[in-house]
């Protein structure tokens, strides 16, 4: 179930979030440091970042909302395009590339019936799915980040496995 | 040759507490910065570190010591201590295995080397792909406040210190220093121009001492034990032991420390060698940026020197490991996505080479390349690769080594594509 | 001060100065595309690369505009080298610029164009699909950016930023999908945006009021000065036809830098509106009729004349405007006060808003002019404020306007109906004109030359960029005909560079400058008036 807690509504910072971004800005002799943090915590919270926090959040920090855009956009993790209630990076930089991450996404996107070069989202808003440049867990290639969880030594027959997983998990 | 780790940043990492205040304090924690703290001027210790000649974990193997020396001496602005724990050269997670196994040691580190630098607050820049070390480091800051080791006057000795780990979100060039403090400032990971250089102009406009992870977590022991004694560990040109990160096609991938100067091929062996009988076809021994090894290349001394002499990187040990079954060229289009990919798109050079060879390769593997898009492949990178020169950042030479070192090496595989009008590997 | 030698030539600068700036002091131009004067150093398009010989660094080349000169150092910017540098950026700027010259507004004056020629090579080796990016992107009422020509050499977001004070512009996404852009549902507010258009070094924004208008390469271009309010802003009138086409600005370190804001640069459509005098007119049986000009002057004279003969000048009141040229109101002075001995002297004040870069709260060009030169009036006489008053009172029978009206003042312009006689001297027929008893056709700033004293005492040339409409002339023109109506023995002054010389020997605070040293295409065009400074 969807949240109220989950939709923005523009008032910015959202009262709940109000004292852990105050918290964050304290750590800095400037406003604007606290920006990429912040964002990371409202994509967290409402997975991507919703167009009517920017001018608030421009506001909250001394800055332009121009600034906050151009932020926003060099920042792979960042993303103006709701993403599914899981997300799954999977990575298909040279490591994982050479252990087979070409065939996990392949099975993935079967299994889901979503592009990840099309940023797509399941239709019941479940999952999305994004390529990855190196996630820096090569060791365990080819790998996979998911709702802060990683998954390691990941094959096309695994990834049924971590879907479930997921799911079990809840939002 | 059989090999043995020698495991001093890694230390006690298999147990399941390793990262836990009360390990590393049994385990000697600590006792480092009380002693720069209670025992040695702040001169002594930046005196110390350089005698140790702690080289850059980071990739570029420049002297620690050294570095700290740049700060200005006459200053009014604070000073600040950003440390690099982004991580995201591909092959690389040895800052990872310090930050979520050991995230005291790193600590450690930063607060000797901010009471060196007379810096009252750090930054440690984890990326964001790293929840699980940002996680164990914020506790570790939590605990090493709690007992006193971080804060206000530190352990009674009128020193304070503050640490904070900021986040990345996702963006390669923030690994390079300047693009890391642009994104600590709340702004695009752009790097900047040099001169100024950041230990007269970095954070916050403010003098800055950039070190890695890496780097940082060395010097708890050579304050502990003194230069001396580090540098008996590993070789003259680099002193000390080195996380090795190998991934690829060997039987263990994993993260290894050993003494600099070990044998590449012994590396390798240790992770189990080659996997499932295979043939070795390349190592890549410096992260994804290093020049690639052929077989009979790779018998040589792991330094910052050797390899160079190689005609490699040392870089940040990030050790691929390619077997018989790849193909190069679709292998240098993965490395070309990934950095076309990852420029921050400043500099004409980088914007454009990149995203140019990027093409043209991968017109090659697909088949549809010409013998003078071969030549041509390798005069994008040349075009673009500038020491320096041609770029804001060294992001561009990154992006030039591996298609000058596959081309090169691998000519007559970039050749076959084109003759076989497609990949001769199957692949 | 380091001593370095840039291509043979040596040269010595202050500590601090780079290469590019050195280079252009030897008269060396090193092309450049992010780098811009008035802005900070980016570094980013590469294309200033030149060969360091001495001291000795990692790399043949690097760029100059971030490069300090030091002493003995060794520069070559035409080596092979540094050549082989530029070819390779120019190549991977054009890569993916789509190459629309013959469309695009920029050409004749488009930096990659001009680089291309001295640098480039002469054939493209991309055979790859071009990036697609946003095009016709409305940044604002008046400018509209196409991504595909932007070399993203962030000049436009620097000139927001540290310039216009607000970082309304942004890079967006990286790597060869940057671009620029304003925020969601906002558009370039700073009244000084337009700048951004002609810093862009290619096509990539253009202006919608000047797009498509001319090929520049047809335009001619007149330095003059804006006089939309007492700045006065250094430009150039770029006319084609007999009719502007554009206004832009013109670099001048003591006035305006290198901007000029958008009201200025917008605000010359009324010099081609369609209520331009084009004949003088008087009245006849209540009505005015087309008149010819001397004939005209000769009847404003006579007006006059009668007036002061019959009741002396204490009934006559002068309103001169601030907006002519220091010429123009010295000679309305010496008409007015020297012959008729007029004392109820006065400008029109004009203000707005002002802020604390170029824009003054004075919208008046030429006020300090106006006040140096003694329009004002003298203890106990009517000024503009007790005008309608002392009309009323009959203290005023007869007034003369020297390009300027009361049409902003109903009660004034009410008090016009019941005056003896009225001669009114302006471009246009304003509601005062209509009322007056005979009307010289003036010209605006863009038909004339002279000079204006800006708020700080800069004293800049206007030139004629068009020919004035009919047979109306250069106010000076016609005061000049006052001038020797009323005095026929005296050799007639009606060339602004003798009125100037005439003016600096009247009032002391012109004196020492020459009018000669005022007109340069390049240089510096404004020279202080001493007695302003203090
Ligand atoms: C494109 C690029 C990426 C880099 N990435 C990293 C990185 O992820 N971590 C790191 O410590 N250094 C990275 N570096 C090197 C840093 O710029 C810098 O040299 C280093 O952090 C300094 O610390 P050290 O002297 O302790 O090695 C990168 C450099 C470049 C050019
Ligand atoms: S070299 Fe590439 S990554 Fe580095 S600053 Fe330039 S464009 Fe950005
Ligand atoms: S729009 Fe013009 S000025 Fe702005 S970045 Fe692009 S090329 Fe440069
Ligand atoms: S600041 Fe004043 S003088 Fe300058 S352009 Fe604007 S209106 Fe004209
Ligand atoms: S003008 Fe020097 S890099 Fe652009």
């Amino acid at each position: 179930m969807e949240t109220k807690m989950g939709e923005a509504n523009g008032a910015f910072p959202p009262e709940h979030l109000r004292e852990r971004f105050d918290a964050i800005v304290a750590r800095y002799p400037r406003r604007t440091a606290a920006l990429i943090p912040i964002l990371m915590a409202i994509q967290e919270e409402y997975r991507h970042i919703p167009r009517e926090h920017i001018e608030g959040l421009a506001e909250y920090l001394g800055c332009t909302p121009a600034h906050v855009l151009g932020v926003i956009t060099f920042y792979t993790m960042l993303s103006q395009r709701k993403r599914g209630r899981h997300h799954l990076y999977v990575c298909k930089t040279l490591s994982c590339h050479l252990r087979g991450a070409g065939e996990v996404l392949r099975a993935l996107e079967e299994k889901l019936g979503i592009r990840a070069d099309r940023g797509e989202v399941t239709p019941d808003g479940e999952f999305s799915l994004e390529t990855a440049e190196c996630l820096g867990l090569c060791e365990q290639a080819p790998c996979i980040l998911a709702d802060g969880i990683r998954f390691g030594d990941v094959t096309p027959e695994t990834v049924g496995r971590i879907i479930d997983e997921l799911k079990s998990r809840g939002a | 040759m059989s090999i043995t780790e020698r495991r001093i940043l890694l230390h006690g990492i298999d147990r399941e507490d390793s990262a836990a205040i009360d390990t590393y304090l049994a385990d000697g924690g600590y006792r480092a910065l009380e002693k720069a703290l209670k025992e040695m001027q702040p001169s002594e210790v930046v005196a110390e570190v350089a005698k140790a000649r702690i080289r850059g974990r980071g990739g570029a193997g420049f002297e620690a010591g050294r570095k700290w020396g740049f700060l200005p001496k006459q200053n009014e602005k604070p000073v600040y201590l950003t440390c690099n724990g982004d991580e995201s050269e591909p092959g690389t997670f040895k800052d990872r295995h310090i930050m979520e196994r050991r995230p005291h040691l790193l600590l450690e580190g930063c607060l000797i080397t901010c009471y060196a630098i007379g810096a009252r607050t750090g930054y440690i820049y984890v990326r964001g792909e790293f929840p699980h070390a940002q996680a164990a480091l914020e506790k570790a800051i939590e605990e090493a406040r709690e007992r006193g080791y971080l804060g206000g006057d530190i352990l009674g000795t009128g020193v304070s210190i503050d640490l904070f780990v900021h986040t990345g979100a996702g963006a390669y060039v923030c690994g390079e220093e300047t693009g890391m403090l642009s994104s600590i400032e709340g702004n695009r990971g752009n790097p900047r121009l040099k001169p100024p250089f950041p230990a007269v102009e970095g954070l916050f406009r403010c003098p800055t001492i950039v070190n890695n992870v890496e780097t940082l977590s060395n010097v708890p022991f050579v304050i502990r034990e003194g230069a001396e004694e580090f540098l008996k560990l590993g070789t003259e040109d680099t002193p000390g032991t080195r996380i090795f990160c190998v991934s690829g096609h060997v039987e263990r991938p994993g993260a290894y420390e050993f003494e600099c100067g070990v044998n590449l091929k012994d590396v390798i062996e240790y992770a189990g060698g080659v996997w499932k009988g295979r043939k070795l076809k390349a190592v890549i021994p410096g992260g994804l940026s290093a020049h690639v090894l052929l077989p009979d290349e790779i018998d040589v001394a792991c330094d910052f020197g050797s390899l160079a002499r190689a005609g490699t990187i040392m870089g940040s040990c990030g050790v691929m490991v390619l077997d018989e079954t790849v193909c190069m060229v679709r292998a240098l289009q993965n490395a070309l996505e990934f950095f076309s990919h990852e420029s921050c798109g400043q500099c004409t050079p980088c914007r454009e080479g990149t995203d140019w060879a990027r093409k043209v390769v991968t017109r090659i593997e697909a088949g549809k390349g010409t013998e003078a898009d071969v030549d041509k492949l390798y005069e994008i990178a040349d075009n673009y690769e500038g020491m320096g020169g041609k770029t804001i950042c060294a992001l561009a030479d990154a992006a030039a080594w591996p298609v000058k070192s596959y081309v090169t090496k691998f000519r007559e595989e970039f050749l076959m594509h084109v003759r076989q009008g497609r990949c001769p590997l199957g692949g | 001060m380091p001593t370095l030698t840039i291509d043979g030539r040596e040269i010595t600068v202050e500590p601090g100065t780079t290469v590019i700036r050195a280079a252009e002091m030897l008269g060396i131009h090193i092309p450049r595309y992010c780098w811009h004067p008035g802005l900070s150093i980016a570094g980013n398009c590469r294309i200033c690369q030149v060969e360091v010989v001495k001291p000795k660094l990692r790399f043949p080349c690097t760029v100059s505009c971030n490069l300090v000169a030091s002493d003995g150092m060794e520069i070559l910017t035409d080596s092979e080298a540094a050549r082989k540098a530029r070819a390779d950026v120019m190549e991977f700027l054009l890569l993916n610029h789509p190459l629309d010259c013959p469309i695009c507004d920029q050409a004749g004056e488009c930096l990659l164009q001009e680089y291309s020629y001295a640098v480039g090579r002469d054939k493209s080796r991309f055979d790859e699909e071009k990036v697609h990016k946003s095009k016709r992107v409305r940044f604002s009422e008046e400018i509209v950016y196409d991504g595909e020509r932007c070399i993203l050499c962030t000049r436009c977001v620097r000139f927001m930023k540290e310039v216009a004070g607000e970082e309304q512009l942004a890079v967006v996404e990286r790597g060869d999908h940057a671009e620029i852009a304003v925020a969601y549902g906002r558009e370039l507010t700073s009244p000084y945006s337009m700048n951004i258009v002609d810093l862009c070094p290619v096509g990539a924004l253009t202006s919608a009021d000047f797009r498509f208008k001319s090929r520049v390469w047809f335009l001619t271009n007149v330095p003059s000065t804006c006089t939309s309010c007492a700045r006065g802003c250094s430009i150039t009138v770029g006319a084609r036809w007999e009719k502007i086409q554009r206004l832009t600005p013109r670099e001048n370190p003591d006035v305006n830098r290198w901007w000029m804001c958008d009201h200025g640069r917008l605000n010359w459509k009324y010099v081609h509106a369609p209520d331009r005098l084009g004949k003088a007119l008087v009245k006849d049986a209540g009505r005015l009729a087309p008149a010819d000009t001397d004939e005209a002057v000769r009847r404003a004279h006579q007006l006059v004349n009668r007036f002061v003969t019959k009741r002396g000048a204490d009934g006559l009141f002068g309103l001169v405007s601030a907006r002519l040229t220091n010429e123009e109101i010295f000679l309305a002075r010496e008409y007015l006060a020297g012959v008729a001995g007029v004392k109820n002297l006065d400008v029109r004040p004009r203000t707005g808003e002002g802020d604390d870069f170029l824009i003054t709260a004075d919208k008046n060009p030429n006020s300090l002019g106006a006040s140096l030169i003694g329009i004002a009036p003298e203890e106990g006489a009517v000024g503009l404020e007790g005008f309608a008053e002392a009309v009323k009172a009959g203290r005023i029978r007869g007034a003369v306007f020297f390009g300027e009206d009361v049409d902003h003042d109903p009660e004034a312009l009410a008090a016009l109906d019941s005056l003896e006689f009225l001669v009114v001297m302006d471009y246009h027929l304003t509601e005062t004109a209509r009322k007056a008893d005979v009307v010289l056709p003036g010209v605006t700033w863009a038909e004339k030359e002279g000079t204006i004293t800006n708020v700080d005492g800069w004293v800049s040339r206007l030139n004629r960029a068009i020919r004035p409409p009919g047979e109306a002339r250069p106010d000076l023109s016609l005061l000049g005909g006052l001038l020797a109506a009323a005095r026929p023995e005296e050799e007639g002054l009606d060339r602004p560079e003798a009125v100037f010389e005439a003016l600096g020997k009247a009032v002391p605070a012109f004196a020492g400058i020459r009018y000669a040293d005022l007109y340069s295409r390049s240089g510096r065009v404004a020279v202080k008036a001493a007695a302003a400074a203090d």
